[in-house]
């Protein structure tokens, strides 16, 4: 139901077309303790002698934060919507790397096999575009932007109270519905939206 | 790091004998009630004092935690020695007064918020005699960006627990994070979750000498918890272990022999894992099996657990079912079970039964207390706590707090019985904490952003003993 094994099943198509350039498939272990050089706002342990940031001789690669950000108009009666897949230097607080933008809707009828859903859709994309792009860029990020164009998605559906405690996406890859990512619904402006950070990813500094 | 080289000896000389050092952070008095410092209107002459046998006094904030300073020197000759402290005009703490041989020595300062100037002088107690250092002004480290910062709506230090100085607190806004705040709501310690993790239940360790933090992915990245663990850490930071607790998603605890025991999610079930320090993982409990028991067919999901030590027993609050189950540890027996599913002790009176419940435990009384909707069909946050009438298989309500006040949490929540008779309740999602008196007076109330999900808070009575 993502673009590759993190840490969701993947959708085996854009799984190939995005796996052979992503240095990191997972979310990404950056456990800030003593040792280690992963900082956080909370716990940043560089000192002078270990600095890592920007210009700086680390030859490591840098890393980036890979997601999906969604918003739609949707119903019982169907999902109308648009959806960026993102990468964002500096594990998510530098400037965008990669950001391509399609519009996402429902095809069919509305699914019934997800339990926990309110609602639920296959989707297909239209009108992809890159929207922004710098540094490695999209290619460099391991997208085949034109993979994108043959307009299959996983399957979207909203699960407002998953588990007692959470609105929820759902996605099925095609393997059954599993939770993505916390999300937000209102149930009288029909405004979904999502923010599905997906994992980290490495790549070449310039 | 900002190393301030300070004189090597102190003109001040005092006779005042400290018979014993309570170990205190910034908050508290000065436990010798001595408030002699550079300044003072000592008249005697000041050339003929003996002088403190240190040299190279200096301090530095902490590299990971930046409200820790790390006072260093080298001491002379052998002395009991400790660092005087104070942020707040008038109030002075120290760390542990230790024997110190000759030779270089670090102390860290515990228990300062973020952004503060410290005043601190290192004490030497050497022949009888106290001797310090020139006073000096330390500075901790700004606040960490994006900590949740709490705003104290009520405080009344005359009746509020005296035992409490500091609350450990976890929770979730936007990242996962661990605090330590004091009565003055101010954050003397962070830690922020790594990315695609959270905090929801942070402890301290069953000997109190270190902090346990869940790294909890169930709600992170939805992996049903695979990828979840517990970190053992010492205050300054530093790892000590680290333990996968596969499926852990909300409440975990520690025994006496260290080993944990959490609630594993396995899709719509759970069981009750434990792992050894030996490393060996046991399955000591379904709640599948429990399910057939009773003859609930819905999904499993629990929010707290508790270990008595006193029988080696468990209470397993599962919100799923609105039942909090005991477990024998021993054998994995289901012993009784409070709550709405068949079989479930009564409540008297039934309007007294509990919703959503969270946190609940046994106090040292023996009653059952627990944080809960007030009724089935609200949101509003109350504590309720029962005797137990093992005859009649029923839960005698005895008090109560916060029925008709109207303070909302839609979802977690728990609740502490504290020393001094009074309760400490965490609103979950309501992201506040309020002491009430046994009266339900409310003398402490702190009021973090309405967004953060408060996981588990932890009374604490001192930073010192979670030192590395």
């Amino acid at each position: 139901m993502i673009f590759w094994t993190s840490p969701m099943n993947a959708r085996p198509w854009l799984a190939l077309a995005l796996v052979y350039a992503l240095g990191c498939t997972e979310p990404m272990d950056d456990d800030d303790t003593a040792g280690d050089d992963d900082d956080t706002a909370a716990d940043d342990d560089d000192t002078a002698a270990d600095d890592d940031t920007a210009g700086d001789d680390d030859t490591e690669d840098a890393v980036a934060l890979a997601g999906r950000y969604g918003q739609a108009l949707a119903d019982e009666s169907g999902y109308d919507g648009v959806e960026e897949l993102y990468w964002i230097a500096d594990a998510g607080a530098g400037e965008d790397l990669c950001r391509v933008r399609y519009e996402l809707r429902s095809t069919g009828e509305i699914r019934t096999d997800c339990d926990d859903c309110a609602w639920a859709f296959d989707m297909v994309l239209d009108q992809v575009a890159v929207v922004a792009e710098s540094g490695p860029g999209c290619a460099g990020m391991g997208l085949d932007v034109g993979a994108l164009g043959d307009g299959l998605h996983d399957a979207y559906g909203y699960a407002p109270d998953y588990f007692g405690h959470a609105q929820i996406l759902m996605a099925d890859a095609g393997s059954g519905w599993n939770a993505a990512t916390f999300a937000s619904w209102d149930e009288a402006s029909l405004s979904f939206e999502y923010d599905w950070e997906q994992g980290h990813q490495s790549y070449p500094p310039e | 790091m900002r190393p301030i080289l300070l004189s090597s000896v102190s003109p001040l000389f005092h006779l005042i004998l400290a018979a014993s050092l309570a170990v205190l952070g910034c908050v508290d008095p000065d436990p010798a009630g001595d408030d002699d410092a550079v300044g003072d209107d000592d008249d005697d002459d000041d050339t003929e004092e003996p002088e403190i046998p240190v040299t190279d006094v200096s301090w530095q904030v902490h590299d990971v935690i930046e409200s820790l300073i790390v006072v260093s020197w080298t001491q002379l000759e052998p002395a009991t020695a400790y660092v005087e402290f104070s942020v707040d005009e008038g109030l002075w703490g120290n760390s542990p007064a230790l024997e110190r041989d000759a030779g270089e020595h670090q102390e860290l300062l515990l228990g300062c918020p973020y952004g503060s100037d410290v005043r601190l002088r290192l004490v030497n107690e050497l022949e009888g005699q106290r001797l310090q250092s020139e006073e000096q002004i330390a500075h901790t480290g700004p606040l960490p960006e994006g900590t949740p910062v709490a705003q104290v709506l009520a405080s009344d230090e005359s009746r509020w627990e005296a035992s409490m100085p500091y609350l450990l607190v976890s929770g979730n806004l936007d990242r996962g994070w661990t605090t330590i705040v004091d009565r003055q709501g101010r954050v003397v310690w962070a830690r922020q979750t790594p990315s695609f993790n959270t905090t929801l239940y942070a402890r301290i360790s069953h000997d109190g000498t270190d902090l346990l933090i869940d790294h909890n992915t169930y709600w992170a990245v939805f992996d049903d918890g695979e990828g979840s663990q517990v970190l053992r850490l010492k205050i300054d930071g530093s790892e000590v272990a680290r333990y996968d607790t596969p499926g852990l998603h909300h409440p975990f605890t520690e025994l006496a022999d260290g080993s944990l025991v959490w609630g594993a999610a396995d899709g719509l079930q759970e069981t009750v894992e434990k792992l050894t320090p030996g490393g060996v993982q046991e399955s000591i409990w379904s709640c599948q099996a429990f399910h057939q028991q009773v003859g609930v067919t819905g999904y499993c999901q629990s929010n707290t657990l508790y270990w008595n030590q006193a029988d080696d027993t468990f209470l397993f609050s599962l919100y799923s079912d609105e039942t909090i189950v005991e477990i024998d540890h021993a054998s994995g027996d289901t012993l009784r079970y409070f709550g709405h599913v068949d079989g479930a002790w009564a409540f008297d009176p039934p309007e007294s039964a509990f919703h959503w419940q969270h946190g609940g435990h046994f106090t040292e009384a023996g009653t059952l207390i627990t944080s809960s909707h007030s009724t089935a069909d609200s949101d509003e946050c109350v504590v309720r706590e029962y005797e137990l009438d093992a005859g009649a298989e029923t839960l005698h309500e005895v008090w109560s707090f916060g029925v008709g006040l109207g303070v909302e949490a839609e979802i977690m929540g728990e609740v502490h019985r504290l020393p001094g008779g009074g309760t400490l309740h965490n609103y979950g999602s309501g992201a506040r904490v309020r002491e009430a008196t046994p009266e339900g007076d409310v003398v402490w109330d702190l009021q973090w952003d309405e967004a953060l999900e408060l996981g588990r808070t932890t009374p604490l009575e001192e930073l010192y003993a979670l030192s590395p």
